[in-house]
């Protein structure tokens, strides 16, 4: 009995070491070709924001968390050279209210539209219970790479903006 | 120091397994919604009784918190939402929101007689963490005329089976990922398609010359991890290479030569080898057969592995669920870690048997020898009951009376005399053998007894058929059912007997579009349908709803039950 526990036990270990080195391993995650609509209804495909790092705010106008980072985006937005640096936000919403919301709160990054569709590619990006807000930095090449599923503070975009 | 020695082996495992476990904190837990709130519906002389649980850290809007029936004909009362604790924000101003657990009373005024009631609830809710989940709407399905009948449906139907073991996999720390699939590795092993392990474990010990409790159980333990081995290696290889897991295991030529084995197994075990036999090749079979049942570790090891490719066949969630966090996250370890459990739990009646089969098993004398022919009849019927599949119904039901017969023939003859019965009783027993060999592979009317399940389906033959069906329905407006099958798939027997056959089922599957994938060829076509909807094997269930687009989440895989099936249906209707 003593002997076939130790043989479990080995066996155990030996398979944990093995693939300890494997879940180290960061994967990166490439967003992939997706289309949304903008405020005037014009469909805007998200391969156009390559070249440059954007950050992509899922939100909705629900959202309390979502409009109270509003403010601090948009000025991150303002004080970013627009060719090296971009802010886009995705509202999963009803288009009258975001439009109202936008207007509202005076937002001058760009703002797409989306429905279930939208939650389908948070989902791929990895917010798998889909809660907003959920704010993504894609770099030049189209690669996810750095990622926050709650509430944005100011110490977030210091982090943002000084990512390499 | 002896002592301190042995004792630091587990000592030394366990750091190992929290060192790896503590890793996994440092990343943000999000529940998901229906973890972070959830619902309970009970009822109890038409008054609906429903309680909301909400996790810590977390809180509902009492204003997006409402219920409607959905149901013509059904009327339901009033109600009134408890007081919530005052909140306030800058932007939205005052409002009430609920932090703790509260119950609502909805009194039925009018019920449906015939449907099950279903009750629609809404919520939405926020975690303190600075997160907000959108605003949730649960179908629950309540039953009426039982008291205190919970319905949980809003639980099962929102996250299907595999998302949500597969996030045990990913999100729990290792310690219960091992035992939670050690445990659902154990409830799987009673299940039909894993039973055979049982017969042929015994076989083996009894087969075995000497024999007592050390050798079983070791016997029994090299048995079952010739079967994790399999179970982990090939099951992370499939993942890994995003193949059909079942296409490549349950081949019917592996199946055959499985049936012939076992029918060699049997045969040795009657003890008809020992009559001469003019084939070398038998009596190589035989010598094999005979270092197995000596107790040959790495024989046993052997047929533990051949063992397990038979009983991969049985599609599970707990199974799909690594593969696809095999597959998907390609987070091999904590794939590999539930799939050894898996295995291991598997492996547990096994290992019981091991260690009582001394108590119940006779270890010499007349007694061994009939033991040992009865299971030689067993390891037949078990070559015919692995060929079921690709045997016509019809026949399945007189091979198991001939084989029946043969064998009560057969131990007639410890009640006679003379000793020429013996040969005799042998002698029907080839024939029947032969005669079950006949309806092979190629008995193309396999499926005469499913008339009445077939019709309902219409057969798909390609990815692009599959499409312009579906787009057929979105005209129609009707949510569509797509059930992946194939011959060579036991589990698939089982839901189309049990569960396709049911009249209710039957006339709800009547009213929506219902298609059939058959993929016993495993041609191209197969395959593309396989990559294109991830399908991980026969039997799979796929909704679409009326606008063409499979509901994900509501993915059936391996056998589920009518009321399961029926409660999907509906709830597809019910969008439309």
């Amino acid at each position: 009995m003593k002997k076939l526990l130790i043989l479990i036990g080995l066996f155990t270990i030996i398979s944990i070491v093995v693939f300890q080195s494997q879940e180290s391993e960061v994967q990166t995650i490439v967003m992939s070709d997706f289309t949304l609509e903008n405020m005037d209804g014009e469909t805007i495909s998200i391969t156009e924001l390559r070249g440059k790092k954007t950050l992509i705010n899922f939100w909705a106008t629900w959202c309390r968390p979502c409009r109270k980072e509003m403010p601090m985006l948009n000025s991150v937005y303002l004080s970013q050279d627009p060719s090296e640096f971009s802010v886009v936000g995705i509202a999963i919403d009803k288009q009258d209210k975001v439009i109202q919301f936008v207007a509202e709160l005076g937002i001058d990054f760009p703002i797409m539209i989306g429905q279930s569709e939208a939650y389908d590619v948070m989902k791929t990006l990895g917010n798998e219970a889909l809660t907003l807000p959920y704010t993504i930095l894609v770099d030049e090449k189209g690669e996810v790479v750095w990622s926050k599923n709650t509430e944005l503070m100011h110490s977030d975009m210091d982090e943002v903006l000084n990512l390499e | 120091m002896k002592i301190k020695q042995s004792i630091s082996v587990p000592l030394r495992l366990f750091s190992v397994i929290a060192v790896v476990a503590s890793m996994n904190l440092f990343s943000q837990q999000v529940l998901k919604p229906q973890e972070a709130f959830p619902i309970e519906i009970f009822m109890q002389n038409n008054v609906i009784q429903i309680n909301h649980r909400i996790e810590d850290g977390y809180y509902l809007y009492k204003d997006k918190v409402s219920y409607k029936s959905i149901q013509e004909g059904v009327v339901l009362s009033d109600y009134s939402l408890p007081e919530g604790i005052q909140y306030e924000d800058e932007f939205f101003g005052k409002t009430e929101i609920y932090r703790s657990p509260f119950s609502v009373y909805i009194n039925l005024i009018e019920g449906s007689k015939s449907a099950p009631l279903k009750l629609e609830v809404n919520s939405q809710g926020c975690a303190d963490i600075g997160l907000c989940y959108p605003p949730q709407t649960w179908v629950i399905d309540i039953q009426t005329g039982s008291n205190l009948e919970a319905a949980l449906l809003s639980d099962i139907n929102d996250v299907s089976e595999e998302a949500r073991l597969g996030s045990i996999i990913t999100e729990s720390n290792l310690l219960s990922v091992f035992f939670v699939f050690i445990g659902l590795g154990f409830l799987l092993a009673f299940t039909p398609c894993h039973l055979p392990t049982i017969p042929i474990l015994s076989s083996i010990i009894i087969g075995q010359k000497e024999s007592n409790r050390t050798k079983s159980f070791t016997l029994s333990l090299t048995y079952v991890l010739g079967m994790a081995v399999t179970y982990s290696a090939f099951g992370t290889i499939t993942a890994l290479a995003g193949n059909q897991m079942q296409a490549l295991f349950t081949m019917p030529s592996f199946i055959v030569f499985m049936a012939i084995l076992f029918v060699i197994l049997g045969l040795s075990m009657l003890g008809l080898f020992n009559m001469q036999m003019p084939s070398s090749l038998m009596n190589q079979a035989n010598k094999l057969m005979n270092n197995q049942k000596g107790g040959s570790y790495a024989g046993v090891f052997l047929i533990g592995i051949l063992s397990a490719f038979l009983v991969t066949a049985c599609v599970a969630p707990p199974l799909v669920a690594t593969l696809i966090v095999i597959g998907q996250s390609g987070d091999i370890f904590r794939g590999i870690l539930a799939l050894t459990a898996l295995s291991i739990g598997l492996g547990i009646p096994l290992m019981v048997i091991g260690l009582t089969a001394s108590k119940w098993l006779p270890t010499s004398g007349k007694y061994l020898e009939v033991v040992k022919e009865l299971f030689g009849f067993i390891m037949i019927g078990l070559a015919v009951w692995i060929m079921n599949p690709f045997i016509n119904q019809n026949y399945i039901n007189q091979i198991y009376l001939a084989l029946a017969s043969v064998s009560i023939i057969y131990f007639l003859k410890y009640f006679m005399s003379s000793v020429p019965n013996r040969k005799l009783a042998q002698l029907s027993l080839g024939f029947l053998i032969f005669t079950a060999l006949i309806f092979n592979v190629y008995n193309t009317d396999a499926n005469n007894g499913m008339d009445r399940f077939s019709e309902s389906f219409y057969d798909i033959e390609s990815s692009d058929e599959l499409e312009m069906k579906l787009k057929e329905a979105i005209n129609d407006g009707v949510p569509t059912l797509v059930y992946f099958t194939a011959d060579w798939c036991v589990s698939c027997r089982g839901l189309e007997k049990n569960t396709f056959s049911d009249q209710g089922l039957q006339n709800k599957i009547e009213k929506i579009q219902a298609l059939k994938v058959d993929l016993t060829d495993n041609s191209n076509e197969d395959q593309l349908l396989i990559q294109e909807y991830s399908i991980f094997g026969p039997p799979t269930i796929l909704f679409f709803n009326e606008n063409g687009n499979e509901e994900k989440s509501r993915r059936k895989i391996g056998v589920v039950s009518a009321e399961i099936l029926e409660a999907e249906i509906n709830y597809l209707r019910k969008k439309t």
